[in-house]
């Protein structure tokens, strides 16, 4: 008995962690393999993906600023009141009252923002490098998914503070999410099936932005899309270890050298061995001829790299945080439009395109690019260029030309519908199918699927071709973002700076 | 009474037995200040559920000129949930919210007070007589407004002989 | 990079992490300047207070009215009389208003704005962008009483509409500015919107025009609601900017607004601007509201009305207004108010006129009473002042000459230069001239025939009136010298027979072919030619008696009277008798009462005639001597109901004793009648009711219909037509009972009317036409409302059709083809056509408008093309036919002008 209590303090220790000193691999395995945090990530990781410029560690730095959104987001909500007459004042109240409430909202804002952009990164990360063919096709879509989550978390989160900024973004919002009706109105459907209407009284609950769209939005921000975010958050990192880790060119390996370790390789090249589960399935598992080589134990190296991303991540939003206040308007006021009246940013670009078609620019382009980077890695199966950045120099070519004549052909359009305008401009009369059509978001899609159709066809290589079509994209989505956020004044007109609006 | 079996895959293979490096001080430096800002910023964000204010009206309020309350008066304020007496001594508020758990006790015909929730008992001047309740009702000190209104502040309680001359 | 490296930067970054979350920390207990100022209050207190101080924020938290002031975390001692003129923000508030408002039942910004819930600068005084409501100090800060207190308890115009006893809560401006030295400011911005004719285009709860934006609760605007962009560069966007800017020129703040500059500076555009934003609505929970004041209907003054709706259009002298951009008419145009009676302008005001900016102010639109109207309407005609007193007027002391210049200017157009007639009636011929009584021709010049197109010259000075009468009389040639009539009857010269036939086609009509009398007395009368004197008679002829049937004969010359008068000497052989010289001097009031017993029911209680002659007739009065009256009254006249009233053996002065009289008056009680005759010479002239009618009512309208078809031209109901509306009160009341009577037997010259007496035309019988003239005084009490009373011109299709021509060539120029308005107004418009009368529009278009384009276009030297009486008259009617609909149901009839006596 004594002794038990003298070895209170062990047993429990030992209860949790079940293995001695981390003196060795195996230890280091055991941290890892039994800790509930950590056995999502496997215990040894090939050197390859310990390099920053493998993956700059952008998915870890979504993961994180997901975590930072949750725990600030958490303890707003002790405050805020999701209801027309008080959500206002009590946003403003943070900042007076609260402690730590003023930094907890700006925190909470630029790590929203962050995510976005970090995801975005993200995904052009793992395009560029190639890492979405085979096994990983499926991880592709899930996270394109989780891109299209993030969006709508960012853009629900954008109406709570109930100021005129929020109030008329979401009103452009919802009015998008109206827009089908231009096609069943042009289909003379409307009156049978308005998919248009559905969707905006779904998203309102009324005909207008009011206390049931605030209710609605504030549901969809906390619970409904943090939890499916979450789960497909399980499903990618689960495939990304099911997918054989990260993706590294075959060479990989060999062009680390021969990893020695105690003098002898551990695994020499082409053994025949495998790990366990011979028993239990017929062929070879994921594992076979991935030996331990060229891998380091994940506990500390990898989980230090982690922690320094942590870190770092964390050091930005605070300093953020505490230098930039988040923006909070006038209270909303549905009788005063805003003007401009301008959705998040990263809706910018969309809303340039909305100028002239709702629904093409709000809902088929946006539709038509989610839907083509699903299909990528199903329509682009070469394997070989897998896990290199622009899977080699040609592809790099490729990219800086695509993005060269995309930007051009842009800055080209943006000039000529500011200066010369656009059919509405020419024939007034002209029916709105026309310009669903016909506008500039329909004219780059079509200009862009030629101009990497026509790679793809030179150089016989659909990665090629997707790669300069994604680009464009990439560069277009940039280039209109910049034009719509920086160069749009009052009335969505041409401004070459915000210091030109007219005074109102 | 023995030890129990120690698993042996806790003991570490001689194999890959090595020393613990020295430098890695460095490691455990930043371990620690990991753990560190980590707690300090828990601190830090767990100080947000407690605000400056409340949204409430302060413990002070006003209860109206002194003549609202003529002398040897028991006048209850039931939004305040307070009752001022007037007596040729001067004012007094009681405060009727029971010390045991915070109902409001109600004012019986003989001027005694009776707590619904658990049957605690006071006396005119506020006394246990019975029940649950560890303790008086409480006086609450009254002052003066610049125009001569009288104020309570529940906020501090005062002694059953402390009154506040009119 | 190597482990080294990951683990210095973890290192460095939670380093710099800490150092973000210690300012942060820093920031949240130490920072704050509501600290510092607590702190220096802390150590201003007495130091048993200054133990039990803890800084800490404050807030004043007021769910029912939606705010939560933390002001006094800064000004901590506002409510503590210790702290009074200390520094701010340590002060306390000054005045006594917490005393009334105590902080923590009103907090600070449901009075001050600015954003309550902040605790730093600036936020706190909401000088920070995205906040609306910056905080109000100084004396804006009164703008905000009207969150709780009723508008029109505050500063709301109710003074100046209704009566001062219906004060009630109300703080009014100007003891306002007493109570709150403060509120000067407002009072100021109020007087200014209440004497500026704001409500002329701007609805105030209900009240004004509709042209600008309702003001009632203009002062919830918020800054959304003003368009900033055409401010001049440098000035704050803030309501109160804009306003003093839109005050100091309206149409350079928000182009195109037709709002007038009213020429206010600085000051007085930065009280309106202040008024302005006091006027709010009330939202705030009914324990806060101060109820509205009681509202009373008690009109107010004319003055005050015009201030509030009508000075910003017409102008404070009513000729032109500070609104430019309107053309609005001047209506203190004399040659306007001059044929425009009050039912044109009350209609006017009532009805507005569409099309045009003039708001509709009827109850259910512009929102006054008729009362309030007719105040307004009394106002407008003050500006025009009634110079004239018909009553004063005398011929005589008139002027002919002067008479003349102002006949050219004023009458020639509708009465021709030579008083040929027109337009209007002839004037020149002696015989008109002979049955219209200088009272009459007054009359008739100073108050015009409404709905004709005879204006009112009231403006016009008794003096000129007499000028006027003067000249007319001035065609009936010169009087005749009674001398020299006398001095033909003493040379025997005058001849019978001349006068038999001047007497058969003047006299016997009225006086019967052998003198026997009918209408007028009997002259074939022993009593009568007995007892006077030749100029007596010759002077009844020569003046006739005013207001009676008898006209004054100016047109005979000397040699005409005597022979008439030889005539009726031939019709009596009765001696001459000498008349007493003079008789005891009597008492009129007595007079008066023995009249009333003895004579009234003859000669009219007013001795203003009846079944006996006119009494009280200036021309008789002077002439018949007292020893004519009293021997008159003493022995009657046999052969006429006229008895003899005196006592038995007083008949006589110069003999007592005599014959007996049936009534017996003694001497005295005579001389007491004569005296009461005499006094009525210089009486002033006896009441409407004084007049007694003669005749039956209902068959003079028999006869009127029928037999005598004067209802062909007078309008069955003697609302007018061809000839003049003999129902109109004016009318009325400028003919005389006589005048109607002579009318009827003389006719009138140079007009359709005819001569109706028997030997006439149509041959009425004296009875008949004394119940005529009963029957057409009895028209006074229907005289037709409203505009078919108007229809003094027959519209005919072709009249109208020559109309449209003339129209189109003279008018449409200016008026637009059809009416329809251009450079001048609009005529063929509904509102104006139901209040201008025929006679108005032919008026106007003779006479033009002095003061504006509008020019006279009828005969004479003023006339700009001579039209026809006929051409204008076609035009009038094509005017009229463009009269499509009827005047608007709410307009009720037009009230009869009334004289200025009453």
């Amino acid at each position: 008995m004594r002794e038990n209590l003298r070895d209170l303090p062990r047993a429990v220790r030992g209860s949790i962690v079940r293995h001695g000193a981390t003196d060795s691999d195996r230890t280091r395995s055991q941290i890892v393999a039994n800790n509930f945090f950590l056995h999502a990530q496997s215990a040894r990781v090939h050197k390859h993906s310990l390099r920053p410029s493998t993956t700059w560690g952008l998915g870890l730095i979504a993961l994180i600023l997901f975590a930072i959104l949750c725990v600030t987001g958490t303890l707003l909500m002790v405050y805020y009141k999701p209801s027309v007459d008080q959500a206002y004042d009590s946003v403003r109240d943070l900042g007076f009252i609260v402690p730590t409430g003023r930094m907890m909202r700006n925190v909470h804002r630029w790590a929203a923002h962050g995510m976005v952009l970090v995801v975005l990164a993200h995904m052009a990360r793992v395009f560029y490098t190639g890492s979405y063919g085979g096994r990983r096709a499926f991880n592709w879509v899930v996270g394109m998914v989780l891109l299209v989550l993030t969006l709508g978390l960012s853009f629900t989160g954008y109406l709570l503070p109930w100021d005129q900024l929020a109030y008329w973004a979401i009103t452009i919002g919802a009015n998008i999410a109206l827009s089908p009706r231009e096609v069943t109105d042009a289909l003379g459907l409307t009156a049978t099936f308005d998919l248009g209407g559905l969707q905006k009284s779904l998203l309102l609950g009324s005909s207008t932005v009011g206390q049931e769209a605030l209710i609605r939005f504030y549901v969809l921000h906390i619970v409904l899309l943090p939890v499916v975010l979450v789960a497909f958050l399980g499903v990618h990192f689960w495939r990304i270890r099911k997918d054989g880790g990260l993706n590294r060119p075959a060479d990989a390996g060999a062009r680390l050298g021969p990893d020695v370790r105690n003098g002898r390789a551990i695994f020499p090249e082409g053994s025949g061995k495998t790990y366990g589960l011979m028993a239990l399935v017929r062929g070879r598992t994921g594992a076979v001829d991935r030996g331990p080589e060229h891998t380091v134990s994940a506990w500390p190296h990898l989980f230090q790299a982690e922690m320094l991303v942590l870190v770092l991540t964390t050091l930005a939003m605070l300093a953020l945080g505490y230098l930039f206040d988040a923006p909070l308007k006038e209270l909303a006021n549905p009788s005063v439009p805003e003007n401009p009246a301008k959705a998040p940013w990263y809706f910018l670009g969309l809303q340039e395109l909305v100028s002239y078609s709702a629904f093409a620019g709000g809902i088929a382009i946006p539709a038509i690019a989610v839907l083509g980077l699903m299909l990528i890695p199903y329509l682009d199966r070469e394997e070989e260029t897998s896990g290199r950045w622009f899977a080699g120099p040609s592809g790099r070519r490729i990219a800086a030309l695509s993005a060269v004549f995309a930007a051009a052909f842009v800055v080209a359009m943006l000039w000529f519908t500011v200066s010369v305008g656009w059919i509405r401009s020419w024939f007034p009369a002209s029916p709105q199918w026309v310009i669903t059509l016909c506008n500039p978001g329909t004219v780059y899609v079509v200009a862009f699927a030629l101009w990497s159709a026509a790679f793809a066809r030179r150089t016989r290589s659909t990665r090629m071709g997707a790669m300069a079509l994604f680009t464009c994209f990439l560069v277009a989505f940039a280039i209109l973002t910049y034009f719509a956020t920086f160069l749009r004044g009052p009335n969505w007109d041409f401004y070459w700076s915000s210091s030109d609006w007219p005074a109102h | 009474m023995t030890h129990p079996p120690k698993d042996p895959s806790l003991e570490p293979s001689a194999r890959f037995r090595r020393e613990v490096p020295r430098r890695d001080f460095l490691g455990l430096a930043a371990l620690w200040s990991f753990l560190t800002t980590g707690v300090v910023m828990t601190m830090g964000a767990l100080r947000l559920p407690m605000p400056s204010l409340f949204p409430e009206t302060g413990a002070k309020f006003r209860i109206g000129p002194p003549d609202r309350f003529p002398p040897g008066s028991r006048t209850r304020l039931p939004e305040r949930g307070i009752l001022v007496l007037r007596d040729e001594k001067g004012f007094r508020a009681l405060d009727l919210v029971c010390t045991h758990l915070g109902c409001i006790t109600r004012t019986e015909p003989d001027g005694s007070f009776a707590c619904p929730c658990h049957g605690s008992r006071f006396d005119a001047e506020g006394n246990v007589v019975r029940g649950p309740a560890p303790s008086r009702l409480r006086f609450l000190a009254i002052s003066r407004a610049p125009n001569g209104d009288l104020v309570v502040d529940r906020g501090t309680a005062v002694g059953p002989d402390r009154w506040t001359v009119a | 990079m190597n482990g080294r490296g990951f683990k210095i930067l973890t290192i460095v970054g939670c380093l710099g992490t800490l150092v973000f979350l210690g300012l942060e920390a820093w920031n949240e207990h130490f920072a704050g300047e509501w600290r510092a100022w607590q702190d220096r209050y802390a150590e201003g207190l007495p130091a048993d207070l200054r133990a039990g101080f803890a800084p800490a924020l404050q807030q004043a938290f007021l769910p029912d009215l939606e705010r939560v002031d933390r002001c006094q975390s800064c000004h901590v001692g506002i409510d503590d009389p210790a702290m009074a003129g200390a520094e701010l923000p340590l002060a306390a508030h000054p005045g006594d208003l917490l005393s009334s408002h105590p902080v923590e039942d009103f907090g600070c910004t449901v009075c001050h704005d600015g954003q309550g819930r902040a605790v730093s600068l600036p936020a706190a005084h909401g000088r920070v962008p995205h906040w609306e409501e910056p905080m109000l100090a100084g004396d804006l800060v009164y703008t905000s009483c009207g969150r709780c207190h009723a508008a029109n308890a505050l500063f709301g115009p109710e003074r100046e509409l209704y009566g001062e006893e219906e004060g009630g809560a109300a703080i009014l401006a100007d003891d306002l500015a007493a109570t709150l030295p403060g509120a000067a400011l407002l009072a100021r911005g109020k007087e200014l919107a209440a004497t500026s004719g704001c409500l002329g285009c701007h609805t105030y709860q209900g009240l004004g025009g509709t042209l600008g934006p309702d003001l009632t609760h203009v002062g919830d605007k918020g800054v959304h609601g003003y368009d900033f962009s055409h401010l001049p560069a440098g000035t704050e966007r803030t309501p109160l900017a804009w306003l003093i800017a839109h005050f100091e020129d309206p149409s350079a703040v928000s182009p195109g607004s037709v709002m007038p500059g009213f020429g206010v500076g600085e000051e007085d555009a930065r009280a309106l601007a202040a008024y302005m934003l006091s006027l709010r609505s009330i939202d705030v929970p009914a324990r806060f509201r101060v109820p509205p004041a009681r509202r009373s209907t008690a009109p107010a003054g004319g003055e005050a009305l015009y201030g509030l709706f009508c000075v910003a259009c017409h102008g404070r002298d009513l000729q032109s207004g500070a609104v430019t951009a309107f053309r609005t008419p001047s209506i203190g145009n004399e040659s306007l108010l001059c044929v425009a009676d009050d039912a044109y302008l009350a209609s006017i005001v009532r009805n507005g006129r569409r099309g045009t900016n003039m708001p509709a102010w009827r109850e259910d639109a512009g929102g006054l009473t008729s009362a309030q109207i007719d105040a307004l309407v009394a106002t407008i005609r003050a500006h025009a002042p009634d110079r004239a007193d018909a009553s004063a007027v005398s011929a005589a002391a008139g002027d002919p000459r002067a008479g003349a210049a102002l006949y050219r200017g004023r009458c020639a157009t509708c009465h021709g230069l030579a008083g040929e007639g027109g337009i209007g009636t002839r004037l020149n011929s002696p015989d008109v001239l002979a049955v219209l009584s200088d009272d009459a021709l007054a009359r008739t010049i100073v108050e015009g025939r409404p709905n004709t197109g005879m204006p009112s010259w009231r403006n016009l000075r008794t003096s000129e009136v007499s000028d006027l009468v003067a000249f007319l009389r001035s065609w009936e040639g010169p009087r005749v010298e009674i001398a020299a009539v006398a001095g033909r009857l003493a040379a025997g010269e005058g001849d019978a027979d001349l006068g038999a036939r001047i007497y058969a086609g003047r006299c016997a009509a009225c006086h019967g072919p052998g003198g026997e009398g009918a209408i007028g007395p009997s002259l074939a009368n022993d009593g009568f030619l007995s007892l006077v004197s030749d100029e007596y008679l010759a002077y009844a002829i020569r003046d006739g008696r005013p207001g009676t049937a008898m006209p004054a004969w100016r047109s005979l010359a000397a040699e005409d009277v005597g022979d008439l008068v030889t005539h009726l000497r031939t019709l009596s052989d009765a001696p001459r008798r000498a008349l007493p010289a003079s008789i005891a001097q009597g008492d009129p009031e007595h007079g008066e009462l023995l009249f009333a017993r003895a004579c009234a029911a003859c000669h009219g209680p007013e001795a203003t005639g009846g079944s006996g002659p006119q009494l009280r007739n200036p021309v008789f009065l002077d002439h018949a001597t007292d020893g004519y009256l009293f021997t008159t009254i003493a022995e009657g006249r046999p052969g006429t109901p006229m008895r003899g009233f005196a006592r038995a053996g007083a008949a006589r002065p110069d003999r007592p004793g005599g014959a007996a009289g049936i009534a017996d008056l003694t001497s005295a009680q005579i001389a007491d009648v004569v005296a009461w005759l005499r006094w009525l010479r210089h009486a002033p002239p006896p009441p409407e009711s004084a007049r007694t009618v003669l005749g039956s009512i209902g068959r003079g309208q028999e006869i009127y219909e029928n037999l005598g078809a004067c209802a062909r031209c007078h309008g069955a109901r003697g609302e007018g037509g061809i000839g003049p509306a003999l129902g109109q009160p004016s009318f009325q009341r400028q003919t005389s009972e006589g005048h109607l009577i002579a009318t009827m037997v003389l006719g009138r010259e140079g007009t359709p009317m005819r001569q109706y007496a028997s030997g006439g035309l149509a041959d009425l019988s004296a009875p008949e036409i004394m119940d005529v003239s009963a029957y057409v005084r009895s028209l006074a009490y229907d005289l037709p409302a409203g505009p078919e009373g108007w229809r003094v011109y027959a519209e005919t299709e072709d009249r109208i059709r020559l109309g449209r021509e003339l129209f189109a060539g003279y008018c449409a120029s200016c008026h637009g083809s059809d009416g329809r308005g251009g450079f001048a107004p609009e005529l063929a418009n509904p509102d104006f056509l139901a209040a201008a009368s025929d006679g108005f529009l032919a008026a106007t278009i003779a006479r033009g408008r002095d003061g504006t384009p509008m020019r006279a276009f009828g005969p004479g030297p003023a006339g700009l093309a001579i039209l026809s009486p006929d051409e204008v008259r076609a035009i009038v009617a094509a005017i009229r036919a463009w009269a499509g609909e009827p005047p608007p149901a709410t307009s009720p009839p037009p009230t009869p002008p009334l004289p200025p006596s009453q």
